[in-house]
């Protein structure tokens, strides 16, 4: 099975692809640790892809799950700006809180919860592929 | 989310639930700062109702515990879920946090 959404990124509204995924987990009766997971992965990534690369006008996001198989995948594609996750620079989560800056967790996490992330940047296009 | 709020003496408690992300942070950053406008305080932070906390979640929490550090309070929070603890352990917030 697939779930397929697609969003302007000027006034994404996370609540409703939220409420989407949950009413598609519950017909299919999918495991719910999962869906913690695809949430996060998903609002991480747009959350980043609206403050980096900006929402004008004719931004958009597609969001493609499929979820056949015991492991999802999972394809963002965006017309952003070229970003690759996968370089982004991991914050040092070793050091005490008054030194640890607030931020760059996001990504981080998301490498950390996925089985596998890859990035592609094609035709003017980032497509970001995560295993979860 | 869902926000409940006591104070006694210089201890504040807050209750959440629901959702901790991007959308409902900022209440959670307000309510917290309101909280400590006054004077320092001891923060208590009750999750058991929490079902989900994203990295806009974890910022609030992070500026929370600063903020205890450096006025010399302390901040507690307290029945996390098994699923959330493993965002406080992935991302090294339960080696600074106390977390019960």
């Amino acid at each position: 099975m697939v779930f397929r959404m697609e969003s302007a990124l000027a006034g994404f509204d996370l609540m409703t692809v939220n409420e989407a995924l949950e009413s598609y987990w519950e017909q299919q009766d999918l495991p719910l640790p999962k869906l913690f997971i695809l949430q996060l992965v998903i609002e991480e990534l747009v959350t980043n892809m609206i403050k980096y690369a900006g929402d004008g006008p004719n931004r958009w996001v597609r969001i493609v799950l499929e979820t056949g198989s015991a492991d999802m995948q999972l394809t963002l594609t965006d017309n952003t700006a070229r970003f690759d996750p996968l370089a982004a620079a991991e914050p040092d989560i070793s050091l005490a809180p008054e030194q640890r800056e607030i931020g760059g967790l996001g990504l981080y996490l998301v490498r950390r919860k996925v089985k596998s992330l890859t990035y592609a940047y094609i035709d003017g296009q980032n497509q970001i592929q995560a295993v979860i | 989310m869902n926000i409940k709020k006591s104070q006694e003496n210089n201890v504040v408690t807050f209750a959440l639930s629901g959702r901790l992300d991007t959308i409902t942070a900022p209440e959670l950053e307000a309510e917290l700062k309101q909280a400590w406008a006054a004077a320092p305080v001891h923060l208590v932070i009750g999750i058991e109702a929490l079902d989900y906390i994203s990295s806009a979640g974890l910022r609030v929490l992070l500026m929370a515990q600063k903020k205890v550090t450096a006025t010399g309070t302390s901040m507690r929070i307290t029945g996390c879920s098994d699923t959330i603890r493993e965002i406080f352990d992935v991302t090294g917030f339960a080696d600074i946090m106390t977390i019960e």
